[in-house]
């Protein structure tokens, strides 16, 4: 199954020593390597490749391939739906606060910053491209890029399928202006402790259309996964910027 | 509940079968587990209705501070803002002179988002303007006190005693009543 080429004598990516990885391993990795591998966890781990995805970018009006950035970019991956008013904003505003480190570190040119969506239906390209405004999205320094599945049924296949971030309709969601709770699916504290006090503005419904794990993939240039940040692994964006930072510097040095 | 979440659920309880190590601990330092007090942060203090612009030091020792992380495109931060200024407005500089303690109880709302280039400084001020603020509001610019707290999200509201040691900190919504009582607490009360 492995094509030897001259020079490359790791074959097996997590193997101490190993070319394709700045980052050390993760906390207990031997154990979520064993989950991994016996198929217990759905989404990739640090040295696992990157999945191969190919999915619509709105702002360039062109299919954007996971595949393209090798060799090119290091790459963030979250998931999310701009109707979410929990956890989401905050995940996409963990991707802005790298996107702006890298103009701090000058390294705007080798990191993409992907926001997938997974409700299509919901998120056209305006939306996405008002919701990316809101949190001080940067589009001109062209490293962003919303990832929207033409169907329900393609977001499934990649993001539930291929980087194994959970999502679900809720069933008891009321439609528009139903407000601004959260399914407990998200993992992430800030939403669960808002669902409790939710009286907000636009109605009595606590729920909201998805309920999902919060999810963020870093992958290095030579598309392999350095960290997959979720649940109570989630980063502070000071986690985040550092961890980015270690990658593309340590890929500077290290050729 | 969909197939993914049961294989995530199974996996995390194979973790725990495998019974390498404690609880999993993530993130670092957690100011709550060891008593720590948190080092004291120079932020950059902003223009806006209670606050002027300069540097504030935080946490204060000696004084019980309350600290919010908040960002401009959070909606339960602004629903966070009515709550907190009522209590601000009972127990901020003006208000409070407690029995046992006699300080003062500083309030400071910090931001964490990236300033100046989309976001600025004036859209912060705006924010606070329109949604009442008047005290000491701040931007950790470098996310050096949000990573010394290992706040993953946002609004994040942390109590310290005068000790500068973290009594309290949450995540989310929180009345009148559920940001008294941990500061009432951390004033010994």
């Amino acid at each position: 199954m492995v094509t030897l080429t001259a020079g490359c004598t790791a074959l097996d990516p997590r193997d101490d020593g190993d070319d394709h990885l700045i980052l050390g391993q993760p906390d207990q990795y031997d154990m979520l390597r064993e989950a991994r591998d016996g198929g217990d966890l759905a989404h990739p781990i640090y040295g696992d490749e990157l999945p191969d995805a190919t999915v619509p970018c709105t702002l360039h009006e062109r299919e954007v391939s996971t595949a393209e950035f090798e060799g090119e970019r290091h790459t963030l991956f979250t998931f999310i739906f701009a109707r979410c008013h929990a956890a989401c904003p905050g995940l996409t505003a963990s991707l802005r606060h790298v996107q702006d480190d890298s103009v701090d570190g000058d390294y705007e040119d080798r990191i993409a910053l992907c926001n997938v969506t997974f409700d299509p239906e919901h998120d056209t390209p305006a939306v996405l491209e008002e919701y990316g405004d809101g949190l001080g999205v940067d589009y001109e320094l062209d490293n962003w890029h919303f990832l929207r599945p033409e169907s329900e049924a393609d977001a499934r296949a990649v993001v539930e399928e291929q980087f194994g971030c959970y999502f679900a309709r809720n069933e008891d969601y009321e439609g528009e202006g139903g407000g601004h709770g959260h399914g407990d699916g998200d993992g992430n504290g800030a939403g669960d402790h808002a669902d409790e006090h939710d009286d907000g503005e636009n109605g009595d419904s606590m729920e909201m259309a998805f309920e999902h794990a919060s999810m963020i993939v870093l992958a290095n240039a030579d598309g392999y996964v350095e960290r997959t940040y979720t649940g109570a692994r989630l980063p502070s964006s000071r986690d985040l910027v550092d961890d980015v930072r270690t990658v593309v510097e340590g890929w500077d040095g290290g050729d | 509940m969909g197939v993914h979440r049961r294989e995530l659920l199974a996996g995390t309880a194979a973790l725990g079968v495998a019974g390498v190590g404690a609880a999993v601990t993530v993130g670092g330092w957690n100011p709550l587990e060891d008593g720590a007090a948190l080092a004291e942060f120079e932020l950059e203090s902003l223009e806006a209705p209670g606050s002027e612009a300069g540097t504030v030091v935080v946490p204060e020792r000696g004084s019980v501070t309350v600290l919010e992380l908040f960002a401009t495109w959070c909606g339960v931060c602004e629903r966070l803002m009515e709550p907190m200024g009522a209590v601000y407005d009972d127990l901020g500089e003006r208000g409070y002179e407690g029995v046992s303690q006699g300080g003062d109880v500083q309030f400071l709302s910090v931001t964490n988002e990236p300033l100046g280039r989309t976001t600025t400084r004036a859209d912060v001020a705006s924010w606070w303007e329109a949604h009442d603020g008047r005290w000491t509001v701040a931007s950790d610019a470098d996310l050096e006190l949000t990573g010394a707290l290992d706040a993953t999200a946002v609004p994040y509201t942390v109590v310290l005693d005068e000790a500068n040691v973290v009594t309290w900190s949450e995540t989310g919504y929180k009345s009148v009543e559920e940001l008294r009582e941990p500061i009432f607490a951390a004033l010994g009360e």
